[in-house]
């Protein structure tokens, strides 16, 4: 039986867990911030790309591995779609979870609650966001870097959050390769194809974020309608 | 002059008591209350009913919350943390801890773990019963791929379908709703705003002036730093304590205002009455002692005082200094003590003791204060005033003579034919009067507040404490079985509109039997060899061993007792737990946005099921307080008749019960003709109109060559009377506004009819 995340074996699994990231990391030099990353990161306005997530399971003989792709619009929220195997479609605002029904769009998004999904949005929204005072706020921060490649550790600091997830790891150089949410299961994101850019089309602001065709025309990137 | 023996002895007895019951409250810890629910009448509730309900007002009603919303998350959080962080040092306010509840939550979930496959929801029982496996396996085969469905009390061997972690996370949703900020500080997002959420409880409660003080402050604070911080920020507020702190604070500003008025307007008349500042040292020396006397006598008595006897307490001025002016108004003494006033005392005292009736504790502090306050006074002036030998040595102001001699001279000559066009009238008006029990028309709250409290209630939804359904059964499994068997409506209810949401003891903790049920479906659908379960294990890749493990657990698991349930159940969940009184198990049904009390009053056909409404049982208990209050003025008429009578033994003394009994119709039949409803609180001024209208009429009556010096007193008291009482009038409490313009009405309705009780 596997305890509720916070039981005290969770802690050693995550001494292990931090000892080997720091192991694994050990030509990279812990620094106290790295303003330029998250200045860079945080001015993003639209980020798109795919993703491998990988869930390791004890007793499973394989992971888990599933395939898709986001689009991150700031001031807006994520769109998050598992494509293989399985089809999950998700608008993550920061209000509220939307799922899009497997219906070819027909059907009007409904909401999703639960603590789970909630603590999984507020991470991912903070996460792309790279919001300075969002991160500080939510997280303790320790930073790694080398050369271009640069690795933050996230320890939350309140203890709803801390319930769900002990700590976050996040990797890349430029732009984010990597997040991996350690709970008494690990979960690894990996990025690729990331694209930033500085608006969104229509379409995928029809099709992704569920606004109407005239919402989205007059949409502008700071005002959230 | 000096007052019999008698007399003075009883003076001298009460001051040395009054002295000895000061020292000792001195000492002790006096406390001012503020509650209006003591002043009204208790419920017609069973016991366990009333438990429940003062069990919900305790958990409930007790709490606060404040919501800092603004559009940006820097700003809001620095407030409310400010916020929390002067709720947590403030004396007698407690922060009601979200992290300790998200804390009592997870361990809940970890303790219920060993007996998950006894507990399923009423949607899955359902989707299980209706062969909803695929759909369930399709969802959780949807959710191990799904990174919002990481985490969760039972691993994905333990809960392969995740039908565990479901139940566990649907039973939690209050907390759900909720993201943290920094600092621990709950918030939620509507509308394009954040909001920070800080909540507080009132410790010992929200009527304790202490309490409602040290909230007073942090509000203050708030909006200082709300004003400060430059940013477009928003401030809500709910809870009872708010609404008790206004109230209390109106009664405060109230009682300085009556008190000052009545003074004033008593400091006015003296002057232009004796054009000396004597008199009215004496006259305040006597309603000092009567008031002083009464202050420490409640007190002793009530362990305490109730701010609503002292806003009537001041009225009492105006009805105490009655004595003194018709002492201070003779010109010539024919006797040591005013002619009449051990009469005219009793009358009146047994007006406002009459008010003890009520059987309310807070009327019967009231009645107390009053009556004793009238006795000492009536005392003093009996046994003080003589020795200062006072006599008036100049005529009062021509509009006061005037003014004195004004009804005398309205009744000569034209009683009968004013009686033929006043009758009529009077019972014009009356007939349109209109008796309301209603408990809300009793409390007018600030309409700020509420605004506010709607709005709370739309981002944060809270549960009625003063609506609810009670579930009995002869043991805990058939009062849960009884809380089973009650779901379905409530969710038909729900479906309609009819109610919002319901907490229900059974959806946390099933019985027995639900639970054996649970796993039997469970073992016969989803779980049974080679079924969902399986399929699950096969598509995912999980090992043999784990299978075993899995089907192990389905063996071992045992079902969750009261007492393990009750071991970890957080708060919110325990409040519905009321067990075992009188060889009965209890439970509540906590509701939500109710709109047709009606339909939830029709659940009683279900077994074990009531319907507890405190405002409409506290209004029926209104109502029924009214007719008896009406019931026992008539007897109090009745016994203040034969007292006339033994005293005067001339059955013409009645006539003396006349003037009351109009001023007391004239009063009611205006208040109907401006359209105002008669409350419980009209009915009790009637029991003071009897008192002033036996005063007036005795004093007349007993005062022969005096008069003129009498009238000039009854026009000083009924003018003191209106002035105070009138006062009364523009309290933002409907009750005492209802007491004060009735009072005011009847003192001069009964000055303008007094002289019907000489003859002409």
């Amino acid at each position: 039986m596997s305890g509720f995340p916070g039981l005290a074996g969770l802690a050693g699994i995550m001494a292990c867990v931090a000892a080997l990231a720091t192991a694994s990391a050990d030509t990279t030099t812990p620094v106290a911030d790295d303003a330029g990353i998250v200045d860079r990161l945080g001015s993003h306005a639209v980020v798109r790309g795919n993703f491998i997530q990988t869930r390791e399971l004890d007793n499973a003989a394989a992971s888990l591995r599933s395939q898709g792709r986001f689009i991150f619009w700031r001031n807006h929220g994520v769109y998050w779609e598992t494509q293989q195997p399985v089809q999950i479609a998700r608008i993550y605002r920061h209000d509220k979870t939307l799922v899009i029904e497997d219906d070819g769009g027909n059907a009007p998004p409904g909401e999703m609650r639960g603590v789970r999904d909630r603590h999984f949005r507020e991470t991912l929204l903070t996460v792309f966001s790279f919001d300075k005072d969002r991160l500080a706020q939510r997280f303790e921060q320790e930073w790694g870097a080398q050369g271009r490649n640069w690795r933050l550790f996230l320890t939350p600091k309140n203890r709803s959050l801390k319930s769900y997830l002990s700590m976050i790891e996040l990797w890349g150089a430029g732009n984010i390769h990597g997040l991996r949410i350690y709970n008494d299961e690990i979960l690894t994101l990996e990025f690729h194809d990331t694209r930033a850019s500085e608006s969104l089309g229509i379409e995928d602001c029809v099709s992704g974020f569920a606004y109407s065709t005239e919402q989205c025309v007059s949409l502008t990137d700071d005002s959230p309608p | 002059m000096i007052a019999p023996l008698k007399l003075r002895l009883l003076f001298g007895l009460l001051s040395v008591v009054v002295v000895v019951l000061a020292a000792n409250l001195w000492r002790s810890d006096f406390a001012l209350r503020s509650d209006l629910l003591a002043l009204l009448p208790a419920s017609g509730q069973n016991e366990i009913a009333r438990e429940a309900a003062s069990r919900l007002e305790k958990a409930l009603a007790n709490d606060f919350v404040f919501l800092i919303g603004g559009e940006e998350e820097d700003p809001v959080h620095a407030i409310a943390y400010r916020l929390s962080r002067n709720l947590a040092r403030a004396d007698h306010l407690e922060p009601v801890s979200p992290t300790r509840e998200i804390a009592a939550q997870i361990a809940h979930m970890e303790a219920l773990l060993p007996h998950r496959h006894h507990l399923l929801s009423r949607q899955q029982a359902t989707a299980l019963r209706s062969g909803g496996g695929s759909e369930i396996l399709e969802h959780a085969i949807a959710a191990a791929f799904d990174p919002a469905s990481l985490g969760g009390p039972a691993s994905l061997t333990e809960d392969p379908l995740g039908l565990f972690n479901d139940y566990v996370f649907s039973s939690s949703a209050d907390a759900a709703a909720f993201e943290e900020l920094e600092n621990n500080i709950p918030a939620l997002r509507s509308g394009g705003k954040i909001w920070a959420i800080v909540r507080g409880r009132a410790q010992p409660g929200a009527f304790n002036l202490e309490a409602q003080q040290a909230l007073s402050r942090l509000e203050q604070d708030l909006e200082a730093a709300l004003a400060d911080s430059g940013r477009n920020l928003e401030l809500l507020r709910a809870g009872g304590i708010f609404h008790a702190a206004r109230a209390a604070g109106a009664a405060k500003r109230e009682v300085a205002l009556i008190g000052f008025g009545s003074s004033l307007a008593i400091l006015a008349l003296f002057l232009l009455s004796f054009r000396s500042i004597r008199p009215l040292l004496l006259s305040g020396l006597s309603i000092a002692f009567g008031c002083a006397c009464a202050l420490v006598i409640t007190g002793s008595l009530f362990g305490g005082l109730h701010l609503i006897s002292l806003v009537f307490g001041a009225s009492l001025i105006g009805v105490a200094v009655d004595y003194s002016l018709h002492s201070l108004c003779r010109r010539e003494y024919t006797s040591r003590v005013v002619p009449g006033l051990a009469l005219a005392v009793t009358t009146s005292a047994l007006g406002y003791a009459s008010l003890m009736q009520a059987r309310l504790p807070g009327l019967t502090e009231m009645a107390v204060f009053c009556t004793t306050g009238l006795l000492a006074t009536g005392l003093f002036v009996a046994v003080v005033l003589p020795v200062f030998n006072y006599r008036p040595s100049v005529k009062p102001a021509a509009v006061i003579s005037t003014l004195s001699v004004m009804p005398a001279r309205l009744w000569q000559g034209r009683r009968r034919h004013l009686c033929w066009l006043l009758v009529p009238l009077l019972f014009a008006g009356l007939l349109q009067s209109n008796v309301e029990s209603d408990l809300r028309v009793m409390h007018t709250p600030d309409p700020q507040l509420l605004a506010q409290q709607d709005r709370v209630a739309s981002l944060v939804p809270g549960r009625a404490p003063n609506q609810f359904l009670l579930v009995g059964g002869a043991d805990t499994e058939q009062m849960l079985r009884n809380a089973e068997s009650l779901a379905p409506d409530l969710e038909t209810l729900k479906e309609e509109g009819v109610i919002g949401e319901f907490s229900l003891l059974s959806d946390y903790l099933p019985s027995t039997q639900r639970q054996r049920d649970n796993l039997r479906l469970l073992r016969n659908t989803v779980y049974a060899p080679g079924a969902e379960v399986d399929s699950l294990f096969n598509t995912l890749g999980f090992t043999q061993e784990a299978r075993r493990e899995f089907r192990g657990t389905l063996n071992e698991s045992r079902t969750l007792t009261p007492k393990k349930w009750l071991q970890t159940a957080p708060t919110r969940q325990r409040l519905l737990w009321l067990g075992d009184r009188n060889g009965r198990s209890y439970s509540l049904v906590l509701l939500r946005d109710i709109h047709d009390t009606h339909r939830l009053q029709a659940l009683e056909k279900q077994p074990g099921v009531q319907f507890i409404d405190t405002v409409a049982e506290l209004s029926a208990a209104l109502a029924a307080r009214t007719r008896s209050a009406a019931l026992l003025l008539c007897l109090a008429y009745v016994a203040i008749g034969m007292l006339l009578l033994v005293r005067y033994r001339r059955v013409a003394a009645l006539g003396l019960l006349l003037v009351p009994m109009a001023a007391s119709a004239g009063s009611l039949a205006l208040l109907s003709a401006t359209g105002s409803a008669i409350t419980l609180f009209h009915v009790f001024a009637l029991y003071l109109i009897l008192g002033l209208g036996m005063d007036y009429g005795i004093f007349l009556r007993e005062s022969g060559r005096e008069s003129t010096a009498c009238l000039l007193a009854i026009l000083l008291s009924a003018l003191t009377t209106t002035i105070s009482f009138g006062l009364l009038a523009f309290s933002s409490t409907p009750m005492i506004s209802a007491f004060g313009i009735t009072v005011a009405l009847g003192g001069m309705l009964n000055w303008l009819l007094v002289p019907l009780t000489v003859r002409e």
